[in-house]
């Protein structure tokens, strides 16, 4: 099983393979089709990530194997992709991993530069959750 | 770029912008009382826009011209300095479903403090008021507080009718022409409204600048709103005095520059001519009539006869927000979101739209690229 910093040099590489910003978004939406089911019972108030112009739903547990598993779900197909994108590079790693894990492969991957502030945000502020998780979970 | 996005705000001309250099460049000083050729020169220049707006929205007085901050600050100030003193329990204020929450929030506001009740005429599926609005007015109505254009939907709505309608029932009514001003001449004598608002920055002016219009004897019983400065005649510890109406509503030092960046707004607007405004914007509607008919994975909203060159739409299928991204990604600027008119998408089920809003700068060319990525992204979408 791969690191973070292995999962993010995957990422890095794939996205080397899609020079325009279509492509890229391209690829982003398709990434949000294929996030897994997220549970409707879970997608309640309390899970909200405050701070995206879209909804995006975040849950975490530890499991037994003491990784954190995390689930998410957006209504926006963009922001889907963009959580689904997280989630590969932070789920089912330990904790302190997480909170310790640089998050410099986003300028790398030329994503940031065609993000909208608001986007920019939104994506701040799940990434914050996910390391919020990752440190009181670990 | 294609800038689509004028419901929000106007882009500056030219001239606009010098005016303002040029009162920082040449003749910087705070208005009213100077003693000096400077102060007496910026006087002058910024109650020269009173009179460009006042002939601009036709009032019979000057002083029914009172600067403000914009549309919302001059509901505001309505809400504070007439509303809240003359409403009491049971009275019963009227607004459209489709309002800007600026056009709600305040009147709930004085709902809360006056025991007021805040009616609502609902709207049929196209945008526009149901048919029998004129029965949502009655004796209780001591206001009804309305938006001439939908911000939302672009929907114009019949504001002279209920006027007159209101009037007939004793009720005053105040028109939020901030997305008609461009639109129509005003005319507020001949609408005979008792208050109009509107923000400068959608009439192709600068930002924090607006224009409350009210009746001279309305004006006269209305309480004073925020205090000192040039709204006071005289202060002594016993009790103060106060200015006449427009002064008496312009606490502090006003928003000199903005004042004289509107004036010169308002002087190249009416430059062009209705006839040629009008023109234009018929134009728009022919090209959008194109792009709205060719794309059909979108729902178009509020497709009513009367309406602007402003152009809401969505799907079921994707976020409004992913549509504006992808259409930002491709040049074109347009606003998504709930447009600050919840309580619409609320009863319409919908979470909020894009919107695309043309003023007389935008081209064919702006509504053929609006066209083409709209149909690249609905493809990225859900191709």
């Amino acid at each position: 099983m791969s690191n973070i910093a292995e999962r993010q040099a995957e990422v890095i590489s794939e996205f080397q393979m899609f020079p325009t910003w279509m492509e890229k978004y391209e690829y982003i939406i398709e990434l949000g089709k294929e996030l897994e089911g997220f549970p409707d019972s879970e997608r309640k108030e309390e899970n909200i990530i405050s701070g995206c112009q879209s909804k995006v739903w975040l849950t975490a547990e530890k499991r037994e194997n003491g990784l954190i598993h995390f689930q998410a779900d957006s209504d926006a197909i963009i922001t889907k992709g963009m959580v689904s994108l997280m989630l590969r590079i932070f789920n089912d790693q330990p904790g302190s991993a997480i909170v310790a894990a640089d998050m410099n492969f986003l300028t790398t991957i030329g994503l940031l530069e065609n993000l909208s502030q608001t986007r920019s945000n939104g994506l701040a502020a799940m990434i914050k959750q996910i390391k919020t998780y990752g440190f009181l979970l670990q | 770029m294609v800038y689509l996005d004028n419901a929000a705000t106007t882009q500056k001309p030219q001239a606009v912008i010098a005016s303002i250099s040029a009162y920082y460049e040449q003749y910087n000083s705070n208005v009213h009382r100077g003693a000096h050729y400077l102060a007496n020169l910026a006087t002058d220049t910024m109650e020269k826009s009173r009179d460009t707006v006042q002939h601009f929205i036709g009032a019979s007085h000057r002083e029914e011209v009172i600067f403000t901050q914009g549309t919302t600050d001059g509901i505001n100030l309505v809400a504070h300095a007439w509303a809240m003193t003359q409403l009491k329990s049971g009275d019963e204020i009227l607004v459209a479903l489709s309002e800007h929450h600026a056009n709600i929030v305040p009147w709930q506001q004085v709902c809360k403090k006056t025991g007021a009740i805040l009616k609502v005429i609902p709207l049929n599926q196209d945008g526009t008021w149901v048919s029998d609005w004129k029965l949502h007015v009655n004796g209780s109505t001591k206001l009804v507080s309305v938006g001439w254009v939908s911000n939302a939907t672009g929907v114009v709505h019949p504001i002279q009718e209920m006027i007159t309608h209101a009037h007939s029932l004793g009720a005053k009514v105040l028109i939020d022409a901030a997305q008609a001003v461009t639109h129509f001449p005003l005319q507020v004598a001949q609408l005979n409204c008792d208050w109009l608002v509107f923000s400068g920055h959608k009439l192709f002016g600068p930002t924090g600048i607006g224009v409350l219009f009210g009746k001279k004897e309305i004006l006269e019983v209305m309480e004073v709103y925020r205090t000192g400065g040039e709204m006071i005649k005289k202060v002594s510890f016993e009790g103060t005095t106060f200015q006449e109406a427009p002064l008496k509503f312009e606490a502090g030092t006003p928003h000199i520059q903005g004042i004289i960046g509107l004036g010169e707004a308002v002087r190249w607007f009416t430059n062009m001519g209705w006839e040629l405004i009008h023109r234009i914007e018929q134009a728009q509607i022919e090209w959008m009539k194109g792009v709205t008919s060719a794309v059909r994975e979108v729902q178009w909203i509020g497709e009513s006869e009367r309406k602007t060159a402003l152009y809401s739409f969505w799907s079921p299928q994707f976020h409004h927000a992913d549509l504006g991204e992808l259409l930002d990604q491709q040049g074109v600027a347009i606003r998504t979101g709930h447009h600050c008119t919840q309580p619409l998408w609320e009863a319409w089920k919908m979470s909020g739209t894009a919107r695309a809003s043309f003023a007389l700068y935008n081209n064919e060319e702006d509504a053929v690229q609006l066209q083409k990525s709209l149909v690249k992204s609905i493809q990225l979408l859900i191709g």
